[in-house]
């Protein structure tokens, strides 16, 4: 990344990370194909689903001007209507480019692989365990050992590391902003933080460096506010009953590779977190989602991973543009 | 004034900070998959000259601070203002004690130095890398000392101390690196 202007046409992987780039696809593609599952070519352009508040979409407008809709920054949509129409589909998988605006940096390109699967049936245990299997067998073809497993409860991380129960009531934005404060993190405008800023802060800039290195980690028992698609399930949390999400997150070394659900299956429910402020109708393609959903999800879970970042965990890359042929900066 | 928002965020630009102009360091893009997206920002103050860390909202903005850099000539000094020219225009312009810092114990008359202006106002004077200056105070020389590697303190005609070799005698002119305080070499006059 460090490349002057003049050397920017060159790319920035070497030959030998572009081989191990596409014998990953290549071994991702085998894998899930042995079980029998469909690869879907999810459409990229699509109209514009505004449903994740943290993620900025890339619009496509015609020649004259008329917008066109958006570049997709997940095939979910698409992936789970094609399973509502076709339910003894045992799983299917995504596996191109997704377009996320203003992403840039060390670890993100604006546009990046993903591998999105559904698997028809999986609990989000067996979500977890196909997700370290897949990883696994990605480093044996690599020729790396394979990783030691961690388990990390979201609460008891946030317990452990920034001394604060992330579920209880009481935890509220100015006990968050003290313990980023103790943490040595200064932030420009402390009042336009929200509760979950707050502890996707913590998590991103206190957490995730202590976790271990070299191991994957799992993390799961996310708050109910960060479902975004997962079902909603009762736990437990320092002896008492707590709403948290069928979520999980799966890091190698502190980087974000994968996060998968247990998807919310009822439609009324996930009409409201369509529209959680309520003041745009639904969009054709999200009328369409919801339609589906009527029809009936079947029980299912889902994961998207990061192939960009697995393949920087796997080659030990500091940076996103050493494992991409032409990263945004060199394009 | 312009603003610039957090993905324009970029090492070398320079905005308002805390009222004070400054210049970005690093800018280090930081965001969960599903979550809020950060900017943490390595800042540095151009009038105190610190630098500190500060964490931004994805599409918070600072306004673009009215900073440019200048050659202009050094021309004298009283002690408490240091008068400089623009080499073009041959228009002059004062900076105060604080805009010059350390640099003053660099600043010989006529040399070009690198002025940092800030609403047209200098807040920053650095002098040239290299320097030749006089040597007005010193040990006498150990003549013929140039294989035991020993040093002393010399002071310079501008008030800067170098660590010099023995064999430096007051009057000799030595080449000087201002960014490290080293002498260099010595200059045949």
């Amino acid at each position: 990344m460090t490349d002057p202007e003049h050397e920017c046409w060159r790319p920035g992987a070497s030959m030998d990370t572009l081989r191990q780039r596409a014998r990953l696809k290549r071994l991702l593609r085998e894998s899930l194909d042995a079980r029998d599952w469909l690869e879907i070519d999810a459409p990229v352009l699509i109209d514009s689903p505004d449903f994740e508040p943290n993620i900025a979409l890339f619009r496509a407008t015609l020649p004259d001007g008329t917008p066109a809709g958006s570049l997709h920054s997940s095939p979910e949509l698409s992936m789970k209507r094609l399973l509502c129409a076709y339910p003894d589909l045992p799983g299917a998988y995504y596996l191109g480019p997704v377009f996320r605006a203003f992403e840039a940096g060390r670890r993100h390109n604006p546009e990046f692989t993903m591998l999105e699967w559904y698997d028809n049936g999986a609990t989000l245990e067996t979500a977890i365990d196909t997700t370290i299997s897949l990883i696994q067998s990605a480093r044996e073809a690599l020729g790396l050992p394979p990783a030691a497993i961690e388990h990390h409860d979201y609460g008891a991380l946030f317990r452990r590391h920034c001394a604060l129960d992330p579920y209880h009531a009481d935890t509220d934005t100015d006990t968050l902003a003290q313990a980023a404060k103790h943490h040595g993190i200064d932030v420009a405008d402390p009042a336009d933080m929200g509760h979950d800023d707050w502890l996707d802060l913590l998590m991103s800039l206190v957490i995730e460096p202590q976790l271990d290195t070299a191991a994957l980690t799992v993390v799961t028992g996310y708050p109910a506010s960060q479902a975004a698609m997962a079902r909603l399930e009762t736990t437990q949390f320092e002896g008492r009953a707590i709403r948290t999400a069928a979520r999980f997150e799966i890091y190698g070394g502190g980087l974000e590779l994968a996060n998968g659900y247990h998807e919310l299956l009822d439609p009324d429910e996930q009409a409201r977190r369509l529209e959680p402020t309520g003041s745009r109708p639904p969009s054709p393609s999200q009328q369409r989602f919801l339609a589906a959903l009527a029809h009936g999800l079947p029980d299912c879970s889902g994961v998207a991973m990061g192939v960009d970042r697995l393949l920087m965990w796997l080659t030990d890359a500091e940076n996103i543009d050493a494992v991409l042929p032409f990263s945004a900066r060199r394009v | 004034m312009a603003s610039y928002s957090t993905n324009e965020f970029r090492a070398g630009l320079k905005v308002m900070l805390d009222g004070d102009p400054a210049n970005i360091v690093e800018n280090e893009f930081v965001k969960p998959g599903k979550g809020q997206a950060f900017s943490r920002v390595k800042i540095k103050n151009l009038k105190t000259g610190k630098t500190i860390e500060r964490t931004f909202k994805s599409g918070d903005s600072l306004e673009a601070a009215d900073i440019h850099e200048q050659e202009m000539q050094y021309l004298f000094s009283d002690g408490e203002e240091w008068h400089f020219m623009d080499p073009e225009s041959f228009e002059q312009i004062m900076a105060t004690k604080d805009a010059v810092g350390d640099s003053a114990q660099w600043l010989k008359e006529q040399d070009m130095c690198q002025v940092t202006l800030f609403n047209g106002a200098p807040i920053q004077v650095l002098p040239p890398n290299h320097v030749e200056l006089a040597v007005v105070e010193t040990d006498p020389g150990l003549r013929g000392d140039t294989a035991t590697g020993g040093t002393k303190p010399a002071k310079l005609e501008t008030g800067a101390v170098v660590k010099v070799p023995l064999f430096i005698e007051e009057g000799e002119v030595l080449r000087c690196d201002t960014r490290t305080g080293e002498y260099l070499s010595r200059v045949k006059t």
